[in-house]
């Protein structure tokens, strides 16, 4: 798994930001795209059926999993359905991040970034 | 919550629009799509009134025509009938009828044919060649290459192998516009004049291939009986044209010249019956390659390379012998329908491999069984022509030959499609998927 986990390509806007809105916790879909619309200044603005097959490659990737709980059921639709981070897809964000991480560090050292 | 017409209407909308996504996918997230999309107009409602929705609208649209192909293309199950069979399911109709187009070309060319009409060899020959091309593009575009387009595939081997160097030969000056032109127009020349060069270059082919396939998959006892079947007639074949010329050769006393003329008869005699063969073998063991995700259906690759075969020679004279016109019609029919039309058909109806290959053995039983007895059709309607020995033996081993390779290919192909790997699609093979 050790390939898996350290990616030698990027992964895809959609995957990147699906994976940092699940860090902190189980989601649901429209939460999900709400967060990622955050994370982005709405640069990103995920369609449902982006949304959604995304969410189905990374369910077929282990990379999350369908959560059974619901925070209140009172209170939610139960055509809701929530999911959160794998143990495989924590490691996958990881990788992703840290080589984000040097391509920054590698950027600045060239000056391409300016550290302010 | 907020509801009102136009999110209640946006709503309706939009759950048709689902129905454009493959169904396997519409069960799994079509509920949650929609619940989604609500939450959307809800919002966009609620910060920019019907404004609000048109914009979402606009922004949801071209995403959700995009993804709707996409998943298309990318369920393996959607696909299942169109691009792959469905294991141990009858084929989908849509499958079934892009399975049938080239048949129906044939057929109507066919027709053709048979009303003296000249239209008939552009199509024969050249049908190939067009019907390949919607299979390569869709083969470029998804990196499958589709069940329907099997049956395309043999016909476009079958067409190249026969006539593909005369048709570089015919055309010097398109071929001799730049060096790699030139090669090949060069090749094509060396290839007509000795075809047993093409011959041992698809006998090394298909060895290599063989040598691939076997690693992966222990040969059956049927791929020995056959494959040993077919190189044996091969050799029977070509021995008895040997002794036949060879014969005359040192029987006569001839001129030296005469006997030159023969010794090169002798040569092309062999080299057109081994190259003939070298082909045919070698397309059989290209069929491996379409197992994996085709199955048994992979014998389609052959039933292409049957389509073709001359049933009758041209007709001649046929609008004044009616009678003669009506057997070659039904000869004919019956030949291209066996194979074009309901070999796929009832191949593809049928569930289990087992009853696949009772439907496939018994088509091409009716037709090769048709094209053995076409083949004296010249005895039985010409007065002083009567059928020896010696014609009947080669007609036997022309169709020897040929059920030969076939059943050598119904025991290769005898494997299930992998579609388990694509069911299951995780780590490793589903992160290309999700990178750029």
């Amino acid at each position: 798994m050790t390939d898996f986990v350290s990616p030698d390509q990027p992964l895809t806007p959609a995957v990147f930001y699906i994976l940092m809105a699940l860090a902190d916790g189980e989601k649901h879909g429209y939460s999900i795209m709400k967060d990622v619309e955050k994370q982005t200044d709405g640069k990103l603005k995920l369609g449902p059926g982006t949304l959604y097959g995304s969410i189905k490659r990374m369910l077929n990737a282990n990379l999350i999993e369908e959560s059974d709980e619901r925070p209140d059921p009172e209170l939610d639709d139960e055509r809701r359905r929530y999911y959160r981070m794998s143990g495989l897809g924590q490691k996958v964000l990881q990788a992703e991040c840290k080589r984000l991480d040097q391509a920054v560090a590698v950027a600045r050292q060239k000056q391409i970034l300016v550290c302010r | 919550m907020t509801t009102n017409r136009w999110i209640e209407s946006s709503r309706r909308i939009f759950s048709r629009l689902l129905t454009l996504y493959p169904r396997e996918y519409r069960s799994d997230f079509s509920d949650a799509m929609l619940q989604v999309f609500t939450d959307q107009c809800r919002d966009a409602y609620q910060q920019n009134g019907g404004l609000g929705i048109v914009l979402l609208w606009l922004r949801v649209l071209p995403d959700l025509g995009y993804t709707a192909v996409v998943e298309h293309l990318s369920t393996p199950r959607a696909s299942w009938g169109l691009m792959e069979p469905v294991p141990d399911e009858p084929l989908p109709w849509k499958g079934v009828l892009l399975i049938l187009l080239p048949g129906l070309v044939y057929l109507v060319s066919q027709i053709a044919q048979l009303n003296g009409e000249t239209w008939y060899l552009t199509v024969y020959y050249r049908a190939a060649f067009f019907l390949i091309i919607p299979v390569l593009i869709v083969w470029a575009v998804t990196r499958r290459f589709p069940i329907w387009g099997l049956i395309p595939a043999g016909l476009l081997f079958r067409l190249v192998q026969e006539i593909g160097y005369q048709l570089i030969i015919l055309h010097p000056n398109v071929f001799s516009s730049n060096t790699l032109l030139n090669f090949i127009l060069e090749v094509a020349r060396k290839v007509e004049s000795d075809l047993f060069l093409p011959a041992a270059a698809f006998f090394l082919l298909t060895v290599a291939i063989a040598i691939f396939y076997f690693r992966r998959h222990r040969p059956t006892r049927g791929v020995w009986i056959w494959g040993g079947g077919f190189v044996l007639i091969l050799l029977i074949t070509a021995g008895i044209a040997w002794v036949n010329i060879s014969a005359i050769i040192w029987n006569m006393i001839l001129p030296a010249e005469r006997q030159f003329v023969l010794m090169d008869l002798l040569k092309n005699t062999l080299s057109y019956t081994v190259y003939n063969a070298a082909a045919l073998l070698l397309l059989v063991f290209l069929g491996t390659f379409f197992v994996r995700r085709h199955g048994f259906f992979s014998i389609l690759i052959l039933v292409g390379y049957i389509l073709p075969v001359m049933v009758v020679g041209t007709p001649w004279d046929l609008q004044n012998n009616p009678d003669q016109l009506l057997i070659i019609t039904l000869a004919v029919m019956t030949y291209r329908s066996m194979l074009s039309l309901i070999a796929p058909v009832w191949m593809s109806r049928v569930r289990t491999q087992t009853g696949k290959k009772k439907v496939i053995i018994l088509s091409i039983a009716v037709a090769l069984g048709i094209h053995a007895v076409m083949q004296f059709y010249p005895a039985i309607f010409t007065i002083n022509c009567t059928i020896n020995s010696e014609w009947i033996l080669n007609v036997a081993l022309n169709e020897a030959l040929l059920v030969t390779a076939i059943l050598l290919g119904m025991a290769l192909y005898q494997v299930e499609p992998d579609h388990e790997k694509k069911d299951t699609i995780t780590g490793y093979s589903s992160l290309p998927e999700l990178v750029k």
